[in-house]
């Protein structure tokens, strides 16, 4: 909203220039909503929430409407991840690790489909793991068409077609929800949630209404009407306008000014991280970076504080680390990081002999020290102004940085794999709970190495980094998990400096002050819409 | 009849030479479509081996201009082939799509054309009087400002503080209110300046200072004779905003949430959906030569002149 009043103003001023004419000032707001009388909750009432594009797949196995990456909850999954990134029961009450490679999952007895089809071992082979095993590659858990056995009425025996001891932090991902045998997730998705599916328009909106069969609490709205709102200030003003009364994804400018009108402004704990991936094997002009010295001196000279603080307006955590703490649980603390120190970087640079020039900007032997900073994933849009705060940070240290901005993240991932760049900006998300995923997904190279190589192909740490992480692929234990990865990570962006983590991002949610019990989640997949509610007054 | 059909077979090498050139753009962008297909579907970013996969199984391997040949030869067949993002045949979520786009896009033109005419001709009437002046100020500004911003103005006052109309979406009639004039705004600018500078023109006509000379009154000599002469031109400017607003407005779309060909078209862009890309370049390329053709004919129900002119040009071929 705030480029979009500066555009105001320039274009008010040029028409007036143009024609000698006037033109209507704006702020872009509207009075405030502060209500102090008391409410009581309105069980009939209707949520209206306006979430960002609509990306639902239709057709075939991959059929996915109601369940990601808007998450309605008409589907659940065996097991949830709730806003601590901690696996807890859903569909399955419990389940245990059966060497050598089997989940036992025991199931939640009273639990119906909203069809009235019963939950039960057979239930949950067709309506989770068949249709995970059709999916290319067998989903994330790695399901086969022979992978279940059925126990009892209530138990069921998974046993994926690859080594996986991640199972129960992996099937929390929406995709892997129950889906009634015998219907279709692509046009009707009949599931065993606390809300039932009631009609969809494409790119406009989908609505669920209370399922008042619902195994556990009973929801505390009659109905929830979802929008799409792609553009980000559209979503903001239907906001304010009330057309809607909560909202994903809010821009950080915008947050004081709707905290200003009575809008209430939720964040979640870290859910997604900004980070540089640095070329350590480009070709010339993108080779400076093959200097572990260099890229060490970076990772000091960035002054993640600042970043924090003034670009992301305080709604981040200056962490060093791209998978969130919360998931690394108390191994986090081994990822040690860097201490901004203008002057010790400085130095570094020095001893590496890259020197001042008379411009300011670094060389060695005839050389600038200029570098390529690539933006573009999820979009450059999301990023800004993040690599224009990086631009003057690497000025400080005497580095010429050139932001490219890529128009769409197919194209700033082909440039990743075409290693044309020194640098890349993105935003990652952790959407299940499986410390491992992401460092063996972009920077493991060994043996089991499965990733698609493009982040491996410019910043892959090496053998020391696999030789760390390699026990997170088959050890159970979420403890010893987590300090493998958190040992791995640590030498991917403290010890060779190839990843440099800049931000934890929070998610930020905005509602109207008559919405209750919203728990702002760090996965948008994952958003639990059960304990909502809205006060009528 | 024969002309009729000889524009619209002269359409189809056009369209297939516009189909390709977006076919060959489409490839020379940086992205992979079937990674991008396997992004969007699935919880994890694809392995190596799944990128290959999905590349064979969407023959994306062949090479370019087999894979154009291949689409082109299905496509005179009026099979699209199917969208790479929604799994659905092209032809079935264009005919789902266009419909949203006529609504906003004939509303709006008519509503160009009603603001647009009456506007030029007063202008034109009274000639850097205040009227001419503020007039000619409001297309200014209608004609150079951004839709985007525009549209988040409107909403601002009329939806936000004025709760006159809601924000985006599809719903009554008032939700067609902002959209609709938002993209009315610019062809109905520079339609105004059009007519303005044509029935400036005409006023001084030998035609026109007959009509007034016989004793007619300023407004029946510009509503009997002058409009009609100031027709063709304006018909030809209307029939390129008309292509323009036709071929989908993805700005307003996307800002009202309106569910037409402009959205569906970023959206095959940005997911390198190339069978999306061409259907929406073939529907595109076929409402503006539909609606040429169709200004053509009016030309001639409108002035005998160019009938009678096409019928001696025939003639003479014959």
């Amino acid at each position: 909203m705030r480029t979009f009043r500066r555009m105001t103003v320039v274009l008010i001023m040029a028409l007036v220039a143009a024609a000698c004419g006037g033109g209507d000032d704006d702020d872009g707001g509207s009075a405030g909503q502060t209500d102090t009388s008391q409410p009581t909750v309105n069980t009939n009432a209707e949520l209206k929430v306006g979430f960002v594009d609509d990306q639902y797949v239709l057709e075939g196995v991959d059929a996915s409407l109601g369940a990601y990456p808007l998450n309605t909850n008409v589907l659940e999954t065996l097991t949830y991840l709730n806003d601590k990134y901690e696996v807890v029961p859903r569909l399955a009450e419990r389940w245990e690790f059966r060497a050598p490679n089997t989940w036992r999952f025991y199931l939640r007895k009273g639990v119906k489909f909203h069809d009235g089809q019963p939950w039960n071992a057979q239930n949950a082979k067709v309506a989770i793991f068949d249709r995970v095993a059709a999916k290319r590659g067998g989903g994330t858990i790695k399901a086969g068409p022979d992978s279940v056995a059925i126990v009892d009425e209530f138990t069921l025996d998974f046993t994926p077609t690859v080594g996986n001891v991640r199972v129960p932090e992996q099937i929390v991902h929406p995709n892997n929800g129950a889906v009634a045998p015998g219907t279709d997730p692509g046009k009707k998705p009949v599931g065993t949630g606390p809300f039932k599916f009631v009609e969809y328009q494409a790119k406009e909106r989908i609505v669920v209404e209370r399922n008042d069969d619902y195994w556990g609490e009973k929801a505390q709205v009659a109905r929830i009407s979802f929008r799409f709102y792609p553009d980000a200030n559209a979503r903001l003003l239907a906001l304010q306008a009330g057309d809607i009364d909560l909202a994903y994804q809010i821009p950080r400018d915008d947050v004081k000014g709707l905290k200003d009108r009575g809008f209430t402004v939720a964040n979640s704990t870290v859910g997604a991280y900004r980070a540089l991936y640095l070329n350590q094997f480009g070709e010339a002009p993108f080779d400076i970076l093959k200097e572990v010295d260099v890229r060490k001196a970076i990772a000091t000279g960035i002054d993640r504080k600042a970043l924090v603080d003034n670009v992301l307006v305080g709604l981040a955590t200056p962490d060093q680390t791209f998978v969130p703490p919360g998931v690394l649980g108390r191994s986090a603390s081994e990822v040690k990081g860097f201490q901004y120190d203008l002057t010790k970087a400085k130095a570094m640079l020095d001893t590496a002999g890259w020197r001042a020039g008379s411009d300011g900007i670094r060389e060695k032997a005839g050389r600038k020290l200029k570098l390529v900073l690539v933006s573009g994933f999820p979009s450059a849009e999301a990023l800004r102004p993040t690599p224009v705060f990086l631009q003057s940070e690497f000025k400080k240290l005497g580095i010429d940085l050139e932001i490219q901005e890529r128009p769409d993240s197919a194209s700033f991932q082909a440039l990743m794999g075409e290693k044309k760049g020194d640098l890349f900006i993105e935003e990652g998300n952790q959407n299940d709970a499986n410390v491992g995923f992401l460092p063996v997904l972009l920077l493991y190279t060994g043996a089991a190495s499965s990733g698609s190589g493009v982040y491996q192909g410019i910043s892959a740490p090496g053998p020391t980094f696999n030789a760390l992480i390699e026990p997170s692929l088959t050890e159970p234990d979420l403890a010893k998990t987590q300090l493998a990865v958190g040992k791995a990570i640590n030498e991917a962006v403290t010890e060779q400096a190839t990843v440099l983590p800049l931000a934890g991002i929070f998610r930020i949610y905005a509602m109207k002050s008559t919405v209750r019990g919203f728990v702002p989640h760090p996965s948008f997949l994952n958003v639990s819409w059960l304990g909502v509610s809205v006060a009528s007054r | 009849m024969s002309y009729v059909l000889r524009r619209c077979l002269l359409a189809i090498p056009t369209l297939l030479g516009i189909s390709f050139l977006a076919f060959a753009l489409a490839n020379l962008a940086p992205g992979d479509p079937a990674e991008q297909l396997l992004r969007r579907i699935s919880d994890s970013p694809p392995t190596r081996q799944e990128v290959i996969d999905a590349r064979e199984e969407m023959g994306l391997n062949r090479p370019l201009v087999a894979q154009y040949v291949s689409w082109a030869g299905r496509a005179v067949q009026g099979d699209l082939g199917i969208s790479y993002s929604t799994r659905r045949p092209v032809t079935s979520e264009l005919g789902h799509r266009i419909p949203y786009t006529l609504q906003l896009t004939v509303l709006a033109a008519l509503l160009a054309l009603a603001i647009a005419v009456p506007a030029g001709i007063v202008c034109a009437l009274h000639r850097n009087k205040l009227f001419d002046q503020m007039a000619r100020l409001m297309s200014l500004a209608g004609a150079s400002m951004p839709s985007f911003w525009l549209a988040l103005s409107l909403i601002v006052f009329f939806a936000v503080r004025l709760s006159m109309v809601p924000v985006a979406g599809r719903g009554g009639l008032d939700s067609y209110v902002l959209p609709v004039v938002t993209l009315a705004v610019t062809p109905a600018a520079v339609m105004a300046r059009f007519t303005r500078s044509t029935m400036l023109e005409i006023l001084d006509d030998d035609y026109m200072r007959t009509a007034r000379a016989k004793g007619l009154t300023e407004w029946r000599t510009v509503l009997g004779h002058g409009i009609r002469n100031a027709l063709i031109p304006l018909l030809t400017a209307f029939s390129i905003s008309l292509g323009h607003l036709l071929a989908g407005a993805v700005i307003v779309e996307t800002i009202f949430v309106w569910p037409g060909v402009g959205r569906l078209a970023l959206d095959a862009i940005s997911n390198r959906d190339y069978p999306m890309i061409q259907g929406f370049v073939l529907y595109a390329g076929a409402a503006f030569a539909i609606i040429n053709l169709a200004v053509d004919l009016a030309y001639g129900a409108i002035d005998p002149r160019i009938r009678a002119a096409g019928a001696t040009t025939q003639g003479s071929r014959r």
